[in-house]
C-alpha cells in the first residue's frame, strides 16, 4: 500500500508536469524576475552537433516550467524557514524592505575605477574644468541589523581619495541619506526623497540651485529589481516622481535612439518601471534647458543619476549624461565637446566595485 | 544531460518510463539502448562515436578472447591498448605534452582536447569486462546490442558506479520489474536528488562565497574545507543514489558505491566505503595482479603507492590529483605499519583523525593550482596574517549553520537507524508509514523547486 503511494506521487509529479508543460502556453517574459524567458529554440543540425541546441532546450524547459514562480517561492521559504538561511541567493528581507547582500571588496575593480576616472581626466578634461566625484552607498549601509556584512564605505572613500589626484573634489553623500530614501523593493533611491541631496550636490559644486514647486505624480505598482529575486510575498513600491511645466517642456536628446524624448516616460518599459526616468539605461543624453542661460554640467553616471538629474535640470542650461556601461570612453572624443563644463562622477558602490563594466 | 535537471526529470524520464513499461518484454532493452544513446548524445553529440567505438572494440575483443584462446593474451593487450589509448588521448595527452615541455624545455603546442563525458567510467567498465572474460570469470555477451546496452546504460553511464558485467549479466537478459523494486528505486532516487540539490549545491554556494569574501579568517578556511568535503560527498554519493534508484526502476540491481565514508575509523576504512566500485576495480585489476600483500611489506608498500598514484590520476590530468592519490597511499602505508592497533583502541579519536585527514585531502583535490593550494593550507593552519574569525565568517556560519549541521548529521546512519528502530515498534509503524509517503513527496517537491530556480548545479564527478 505504502509503495503504491510512493510510486503514485512520483509518477503523478513527473508525468503531471510533463503534460502541463506541453499543454500550457509559453510565457514571453517573467515580470517577477524582470527578464525575457527562453523560447523554443530553432532546430539546426549544426547547432545540435555543437550541443548549443540542447543547451537552449534545457534553458527553454527551465524557463517555461509550469508554475515557476510558485516553485521559486517554495524554494525561498525552504531557504529562510527550514534552512534558517539569512539570505536566499544573496537576497533578504529586513523591516519589510528587500536587500541584496553587499558585494565583497574588490581591489582590482576599485583600482580600475580610479584608473578610468584618471584616464578621462587626462584625455578629455581641461584645466578650467572643475571635477567632482561622489559615491552613492548601497542601502545596506543603513541597515540596523549588524549581522549582515556591509561594504566598507569609509575605506572606499579613503582609497579613492588616495588614488585620485587633488583635482578630484569629493562630495560626501553618506551622511545625507537614510534607509527611507531608497525603494523597499529596489536598489535605487527614491526621487521624492532626494530633493535635499540634489540641492546639496549642486551647491557643493559651487553652483546656484534653482528650487521650484513640483507636483508629485505616482506610478504604481513598481516591482523593483529585488522584488522578483526575493520570490516571497511583499507589497510592491510606488514610484513618486516630481514634475512641473518646465520639466514637462524640456526635451532630452537620446543619442542611442537618435530622437528627442521627454524627461519622464511612465510607460517606457514592461520590465523595469524605473526606466520612466530619462529613458532608462542609455549611453548618452543631452538635456537643454532654455529657461536657464548658464551652467553646464557633464555627469558620468550609472542608473542612480536618472532619477536625480530631473531635480537639477532647472539649475543648468545644459546637462550631458554619459553612461560608460553602454558607451566606450574612446567614442566620447567624437560625441562630446569638453570645454568649460563642470564634471561630476556620480557612481554607486556596486558599479565602482565592478567597474570593469565601464568601457 | 544530468539527472538533477528539469529536462531529465520532466521530459526524458517520463517518456522513457512510459515506453519501457508500455512495450512488450522483447523491446525493453531496445528502449533502454535508444534512451541511453540519446542521453549521451544530448550531452556530447560528437562523442557518441567514441562511446560506440569503445562498445564495438570491447565487444569484439571479448568475443575473440573466448573464441581464440590461443591468442587471448594478445587480444586482451590489443583491447587494453586501444581502450586506455583513447582515455590517454582524450584525458591525458594535453597534460603529457605540457609536462614534456616543462621537463625538456620543449615548445610543443599543447592540444586542447575536450574530454568525452564519462570516458573514465565507461573505459574502466569496458576493460573490466574483457579482463573478466580473459580470466574466465564471465562469458562474453552474445549480442553486440546487448553489450552496448550494458556499457551505455544511462543510469550509470557518465558518473558510475562502475558496474561489472557479472553484476548485471543475468538482469540484462532476464529481469523482473516489481512494484517493490520500483518503489525502492523512487525512494533511492529521491534521496539522491535531495542530497545533490538541497545539500551539495547549497554547500557548493558556500564554498564559492567563502572563496571570495573580503576578510578571510582561519575559521572561514576551515568552514570552506569542510564544505568542500561535504559537497563532494553529497554530490557524488547523491549521483550514485540516483543511478542505483534509476537502475531499480528498470529492474537492475547495481552494487553500492558509498557506505557512510565520512564516519570511517581510518583511512583504510574510508577507502572501503568511498567510491567502492573504483577502489574494487583498482584492487582487482592492479593491486592484486601486482602481487598485493603477498610479496613482503616493501613490495606491498610499492604496490600501494602505484595504485594510489593511478587512482589520483584517474580523477584528473593534474598534479594535485597525483599528490592527492599519493597522500592517501602514504597514509595507508603508515596505518598498515604503525597506526593500525592505536586506531582500534580509540575509535572516537580515530574518527576525528580520519575526518580531519579526509578534509585536508579534499582541499588538495579541490585546488588544481599549486599556489592556491599552498595559500589555502597556510590559511587553515594559521600561517597567514589573518584573524581567527571575521564578521563575514560569522555571517556565513550563521546563514549556512543549519545546512552544515544537517549535512554533518546526514553523513552518519543515525537518522536511518532511528527510523528503523521506530518502525520495529508496532504502535509507530503506521505513523511512520504515513510520514514516509509525505517525506518523499516533500523532498521531491522541494528539490524540484531548487532546480527550477537553480543558480548553481554542477556535477563535480562529470569531469572524470
Amino acid at each position: 500500500m505504502k509503495d503504491n503511494f510512493i510510486i503514485g506521487e512520483f509518477i503523478l509529479l513527473i508525468f503531471g508536469f510533463f503534460l502541463f508543460s506541453i499543454l500550457l502556453p509559453d510565457e514571453e517574459i517573467s515580470l517577477s524576475e524582470r527578464r525575457k524567458l527562453a523560447q523554443f529554440p530553432n532546430f539546426s543540425v549544426d547547432g545540435m552537433m555543437k550541443g548549443d541546441y540542447f543547451s537552449d532546450l534545457d534553458q527553454y524547459f527551465s524557463d517555461q516550467f509550469p508554475y515557476r514562480d510558485t516553485f521559486r517561492r517554495i524554494k525561498a521559504y525552504t531557504q529562510f524557514s527550514l534552512f534558517q538561511k539569512l539570505d536566499n541567493e544573496g537576497i533578504f528581507i529586513q523591516d519589510d524592505s528587500v536587500f541584496s547582500l553587499s558585494s565583497t571588496w574588490n581591489q582590482k575593480e576599485i583600482d580600475h575605477f580610479t584608473d578610468k576616472l584618471t584616464e578621462i581626466k587626462e584625455r578629455y578634461l581641461t584645466n578650467q574644468q572643475n571635477i567632482y566625484y561622489s559615491v552613492i552607498p548601497d542601502k545596506n549601509a543603513y541597515l540596523e541589523n549588524t549581522l549582515y556584512p556591509k561594504f566598507n564605505y569609509s575605506r572606499l572613500i579613503t582609497e579613492l581619495n588616495h588614488q585620485l589626484d587633488a583635482d578630484f573634489q569629493y562630495i560626501d553623500l553618506f551622511s545625507k541619506l537614510s534607509l527611507e530614501d531608497y525603494y523597499r523593493t529596489d536598489i535605487h533611491w527614491r526621487q521624492d526623497k532626494i530633493v535635499d541631496i540634489a540641492s546639496y550636490l549642486v551647491e557643493e559644486m559651487n553652483h546656484h540651485y534653482v528650487s521650484s514647486e513640483k507636483e508629485k505624480r505616482n506610478f504604481s505598482p513598481f516591482y523593483g529589481s529585488l522584488y522578483g529575486q526575493v520570490a516571497l510575498p511583499i507589497s510592491p513600491d510606488t514610484i513618486t516622481y516630481l514634475t512641473n511645466d518646465t520639466l514637462e517642456s524640456i526635451q532630452v536628446w537620446n543619442f542611442e535612439d537618435q530622437k528627442m524624448e521627454s524627461v519622464y516616460q511612465p510607460n517606457s518599459s514592461d520590465i523595469d518601471s524605473y526606466d520612466l526616468f530619462l529613458s532608462g539605461p542609455t549611453p548618452l543624453l543631452e538635456i537643454e534647458n532654455s529657461n536657464q542661460t548658464e551652467g553646464e554640467l557633464i555627469i558620468f553616471r550609472d542608473s542612480f543619476a536618472s532619477s536625480l538629474t530631473p531635480l537639477i535640470i532647472e539649475s543648468y542650461h545644459h546637462i550631458t549624461l554619459i553612461d560608460l556601461r553602454y558607451i566606450s570612453t574612446d567614442l566620447l572624443e567624437n560625441l562630446v565637446d569638453f570645454t568649460n563644463q563642470d564634471i561630476l562622477f556620480l557612481y554607486s558602490i556596486p558599479v565602482i566595485n565592478q567597474s570593469n563594466i565601464l568601457k | 544531460m544530468v539527472f538533477s535537471s528539469i529536462t531529465f526529470l520532466f521530459y526524458f524520464l517520463p517518456i522513457v518510463l512510459f515506453c519501457y513499461y508500455v512495450l512488450f518484454r522483447k523491446y525493453k532493452n531496445t528502449v533502454l539502448l535508444l534512451a541511453s544513446l540519446f542521453f549521451y548524445f544530448y550531452g556530447e553529440p560528437k562523442y557518441i562515436f567514441v562511446l560506440l567505438f569503445s562498445c564495438f572494440i570491447n565487444y569484439f575483443c571479448g568475443r575473440l578472447i573466448e573464441k581464440i584462446p590461443k591468442y587471448r593474451t594478445l587480444i586482451l593487450v590489443i583491447d587494453l591498448v586501444i581502450s586506455f589509448g583513447l582515455l590517454l588521448y582524450f584525458k591525458y595527452f594535453g597534460f603529457l605534452v605540457e609536462n614534456l615541455n616543462t621537463i625538456f624545455s620543449l615548445e610543443m603546442v599543447i592540444p586542447h582536447i575536450v574530454m568525452p563525458i564519462g570516458i573514465s567510467f565507461f573505459t574502466f567498465q569496458a576493460t573490466s569486462y574483457t579482463i573478466d572474460i580473459y580470466r574466465g570469470e564471465v562469458k562474453s555477451a552474445k549480442n553486440f546490442w546487448s553489450f552496448t546496452t550494458y556499457l551505455s546504460l544511462f543510469p550509470q553511464l557518465v558518473a558510475g558506479p562502475i558496474v561489472r558485467y557479472e553484476t548485471v549479466q543475468n538482469e540484462l537478459e532476464q529481469r523482473t520489474e516489481s512494484k517493490e523494486t520500483f518503489a525502492s528505486g523512487v525512494r533511492r532516487f529521491t534521496i539522491g536528488l535531495a542530497k545533490k540539490v538541497l545539500l551539495a549545491n547549497v554547500l557548493g554556494e558556500l564554498v564559492a562565497i567563502l572563496a571570495d569574501i573580503s576578510v578571510s579568517s582561519i575559521l572561514s578556511y576551515w568552514i570552506q574545507a569542510i564544505a568542500i568535503t561535504l559537497q563532494l560527498y553529497f554530490d557524488f554519493s547523491g549521483y550514485s543514489d540516483m543511478a542505483i534508484g534509476l537502475g531499480l526502476m528498470f529492474g537492475f540491481h547495481f552494487l553500492e558505491n558509498f557506505n557512510y565514508p565520512l564516519i570511517a575509523k581510518s583511512i583504510t576504512d574510508f577507502w572501503r566505503r568511498w567510491h567502492i566500485s573504483l577502489s574494487t576495480w583498482f584492487k582487482d585489476y592492479v593491486y592484486i595482479p601486482l602481487g598485493g600483500n603477498r610479496k613482503g611489506i616493501i613490495r606491498q608498500c610499492f604496490n600501494i603507492l602505484i595504485v594510489w598514484c593511478l587512482t589520483g590520476l584517474w580523477h584528473g590530468a593534474s598534479w594535485n590529483f597525483v599528490i592527492w592519490g599519493l597522500y592517501f597511499g602514504v597514509l595507508l602505508i603508515i596505518e598498515k605499519t604503525l597506526l593500525k592497533k592505536v586506531l582500534k583502541l580509540h575509535p572516537y579519536l580515530a574518527r576525528i583523525y580520519t575526518f580531519i585527514l579526509i578534509v585536508i585531502s579534499f582541499v588538495i583535490f579541490h585546488f588544481d593550482d599549486y599556489h592556491e593550494l599552498i595559500l589555502f593550507l597556510k590559511g587553515m593552519f594559521g600561517f597567514l596574517s589573518i584573524p581567527l574569525v571575521s564578521q563575514e565568517t560569522i555571517y556565513y556560519l550563521r546563514s549556512y549553520g543549519v545546512v552544515l549541521l544537517v549535512s554533518l548529521f546526514a553523513i552518519s546512519p543515525l537518522g536511518k537507524r532511528f527510523v528503523h528502530s521506530l518502525m520495529c515498534k508496532p504502535r509507530f509503524k503506521h505513523v511512520i508509514d504515513v510520514l514516509e509517503v509525505g517525506y518523499y513527496f516533500v523532498l521531491l517537491f522541494v528539490s524540484v523547486s531548487f532546480l527550477v530556480d537553480e543558480a548553481y548545479n554542477p556535477f563535480l564527478y562529470f569531469r572524470f
